[in-house]
């Protein structure tokens, strides 16, 4: 990539007043081309991190260090390699670091598991196309379910408010939000089966 | 198991409430049985995409009126053009952290700034941050420990805590303990030579080494001469030389593969021979990770007991301004000033100070600022002709904008301003005039813009990435009005040297009241920027009024340099 340096110039650059107007690959451009890259891959390597890390709050902490690190050697980056890959390594390095700091619950896998769930390749749905059909499928729940489990899922909700809120046990509303997945994910399994990834 | 019971175990993973029992059954599935792992990738990302649209439905219409429409635009590439608002908070954390960035998308509170002008001076400077050698994040290992190692010749050279790319890693003499990220350790003994090929995979081409695989790092493979060594578990024992290389097996199981013994198995106290005749002494006296660890420590002690020779002597340099040896002191309450200038010049440790290691290790001491509140502060009178600051330092995160080394309070004529920016460049200024209220051309946007004081900040190359947190750094600057020339160092070694122009010359220095590890009074009440604790430690500082040589300057960095360095 051009950098400001190799452009000609009529003055050295060296001080504020006589500075020229960055080229067209200035850092402010950078700035732009990163953050539309980052919003798109950005749930793509949320998914990622799900599956390696205990909660969401996590997958939140890991993602925003990732993303700084990824500022920071954004530079690096060759254009037009795979940003998604770029950023996916990071992310699992950050990832692995972050692992290492938290308490060894049994939410947090063995070494061994975790290292195949971080490197297996696999034929994955990719995370839009899967999202459509999860789109559909969500609306063919009861309204009032969609909307349920759309709440627990938000940020800030905790089931145990929920629960005692709508004068269900935790466990039971546990049981449903677990029913409505299994039924999502089945109808999601189906939708691609038929209509493709 | 049937697939009822496993998604019944990923669900309570999921919701996070699984018990460690079922959390062995659920980890037993996933090590067994692709399937088992698929249908888990499955319902996590089910659970992800369920999460991704409860923000989405979070969102009001509020949060994207609210956005700039720069990002309004690129938020639209998102795959269903929603847009997310934790994707969002990131974008905007982003924003907080690249100045320039956070201009361009238009963002007021942060253009109001004192640090608007320095990024867009920055800016206007030449481009090329891209330092040279700088080592990728996505290496295979980590050099843990290392005990007298000498590395070779025009090999590459690293630190404890480095992380180790693909490649050759050679040395001549001395300890290096590794630990690959599957799990596996080496001990390996100088003189040594090893290509990492991956975090499961090394090559032996020369020298001994331990390696220790834990249940985890299973099928570790360490190749030598035809053969590849998978180690089923525990440890072996290797020796790679020339004409003969051998191997045996400590405790537990390898297999071997290619060569000419492909597909035996070795067990506990077997020994084979995978090039040459075998013969040889016998791998038994190999060192041990004990061994790296008591040889690091007394090397360590050695280096802290030379360096407190030096820093006697330094106490009695007459172009000492101020001097704190904080390594070898232990109050919790105040920094002694070492230099002849005396007490007056004491530093007063205020908020949570903490006292962690020094760069010698736990026998000396260091202190850390990552509190916002955190500060040393000091009151050094007087007039100067030339500054050299020199110090240690380690750095846990540059979190900040700018993170502090040395700030004088209130930034007025002559003060000086070392801090870190947070792409990882030094920074140092000193004010020049601060009754002129700046019109400056911002590069940005072709518009004039106004700064307090003139000031000029001597900027270094980026030094210091995340890949680097935790080490230690000797970093000094020194500022030479009668040469005009500002020169900065790391590790002993000039990254900078820049001319004072006319327009930012000033022979008449001062400091006054400052910190070491903080700034107290901001002269622009933002309290985006104000934060600038350091997050990390400083275990030594000196400040000369003088401008030292270079050679000076890298006599004080081998003169207290730790082990390893």
């Amino acid at each position: 990539m051009d950098d400001v340096s190799q452009k000609p110039s009529t003055d050295d650059g060296a001080h504020l007043t006589t500075a020229s107007a960055p080229g067209p690959s200035s850092e402010s451009d950078q700035g732009e081309a990163f953050v539309r890259l980052l919003l798109e891959h950005e749930p793509q390597v949320r998914i990622f991190l799900r599956r390696l890390l205990p909660s969401w709050n996590d997958v939140d902490e890991v993602l925003q260090e990732a993303s700084l690190v990824a500022w920071r050697k954004f530079k690096d980056f060759e254009q037009g390699t795979a940003f998604g890959g770029w950023f996916l390594t990071i992310a699992r390095f950050e990832a692995l670091k972050y692992r290492r700091g938290i308490a060894k619950t049994p939410l947090v896998f063995s070494d061994d598991v975790w290292e195949l769930l971080a490197h297996e390749d696999a034929n994955e749905v990719p995370e839009g196309t899967f999202k459509q059909h999860l789109v559909t499928c969500l609306s063919k729940l009861h309204p009032e379910q969609k909307s349920l489990l759309l709440h627990v899922y938000s940020p800030g909700v905790a089931v145990r408010d929920v629960a005692s809120q709508s004068g269900k046990s935790e466990q039971a509303l546990y049981k449903a939000i677990q029913r409505l997945r299994s039924t999502l994910h089945e109808c999601v399994k189906k939708s691609v089966a038929r209509e493709g990834a | 198991m049937s697939e009822k019971d496993l998604k019944q175990l990923i669900a309570d993973w999921l919701d996070g409430h699984i018990g460690e029992e079922d959390s062995q059954r659920l980890q037993q599935q996933l090590r067994d049985s692709p399937q088992a792992r698929e249908l888990f990738r499955s319902y996590t990302k089910l659970d992800g995409v369920l999460y991704e649209l409860a923000l989405e439905a979070t969102d009001t219409g509020e949060t994207q009126d609210a956005l700039p429409s720069s990002l309004r635009s690129s938020a639209s590439v998102s795959s269903a053009g929603w847009i997310d608002g934790t994707r969002l908070a990131i974008a905007a954390t982003l924003m907080l952290a690249v100045g320039g960035l956070a201009y361009q998308l238009g963002r007021k509170n942060v253009a109001n700034s004192d640090a608007k002008s320095l990024a867009q001076q920055n800016l206007a400077q030449p481009d090329d941050a891209e330092s040279s050698g700088e080592r990728t994040i996505a290496g295979y290992a980590t050099l843990r420990r290392v005990a007298g190692v000498r590395w070779s010749g025009d090999s590459n050279t690293y630190r404890e805590g480095d992380v180790l790319p693909a490649g050759i890693l050679e040395f001549d003499d001395g300890i290096a303990e590794i630990d690959f990220f599957c799990g596996a350790t080496l001990i390996v003994e100088g003189p040594a030579k090893m290509e990492l090929e991956s975090d499961w995979s090394v090559r032996m081409l020369a020298g001994r080494l331990r390696a220790n695989v834990p249940p985890a790092a299973r099928g570790f493979i360490v190749k030598a001469a035809d053969s590849e060594i998978i180690d089923l578990g525990t440890e072996f024992a290797l020796e790679v030389a020339p004409e003969n290389v051998r191997l045996e097996v400590v405790d537990g199981e390898v297999k071997l593969r290619g060569g000419r013994h492909d597909g035996e198995h070795l067990v506990t106290g077997e020994g084979q021979s995978l090039l040459g005749n075998g013969r040889g002494e016998s791998l038994k006296n190999l060192s041990t990770i004990g061994d790296v660890q008591r040889r690091r420590k007394s090397g360590q002690k050695e280096r802290f007991d030379a360096w407190k020779a030096h820093s006697n002597q330094l106490r009695s340099d007459d172009r000492l301004i101020a001097y704190y040896p904080i390594a070898d002191s232990a109050s919790d309450r105040f920094v002694p000033n070492a230099a002849r200038s005396g007490s007056e010049s004491d530093g007063t440790l205020v908020g949570t100070v903490n006292r962690v290691d020094g760069r010698f290790g736990p026998d000396s001491s260091g202190l850390e600022f990552d509190r916002p509140g955190a500060r040393l502060r000091t009151l050094i009178d007087g007039t100067f002709q030339a500054f050299t600051f020199v110090c240690w330092v380690k750095i846990d995160n540059l979190e900040h904008k700018y993170n502090a080394l040395f700030m004088g309070d209130g930034y007025e004529n002559g003060e000086p301003h070392w801090q870190i920016r947070d792409d990882g460049r030094l920074m140092f200024s000193v004010m020049v005039d601060d009754t002129q209220d700046i019109k400056v051309t911002s590069a940005m946007d072709q518009k004039i813009v106004s700064d307090a004081g003139l000031h000029r900040v001597y900027f270094t190359e980026p030094f210091w990435d995340i890949s680097k947190s935790g080490q230690w750094f000797h970093i000094a600057v020194t500022y030479d009005p009668a040469a005009r020339l500002v020169s900065q160092y790391i590790n002993g070694q000039t990254i900078s040297s820049e001319e004072i122009i006319d327009r930012y010359f000033i022979d008449e220095l001062r400091i006054g009241p400052a910190e070491i590890g903080n700034w107290g009074q901001p002269f622009r009440k933002t309290p985006w920027f104000a934060v600038r604790n350091l997050n990390g430690a400083i275990d030594e500082l000196a400040i000369f009024d003088a401008a030292l040589s270079p050679t000076e300057i890298e006599t004080l960095y081998e003169q207290g340099k730790p082990l390893g360095y």
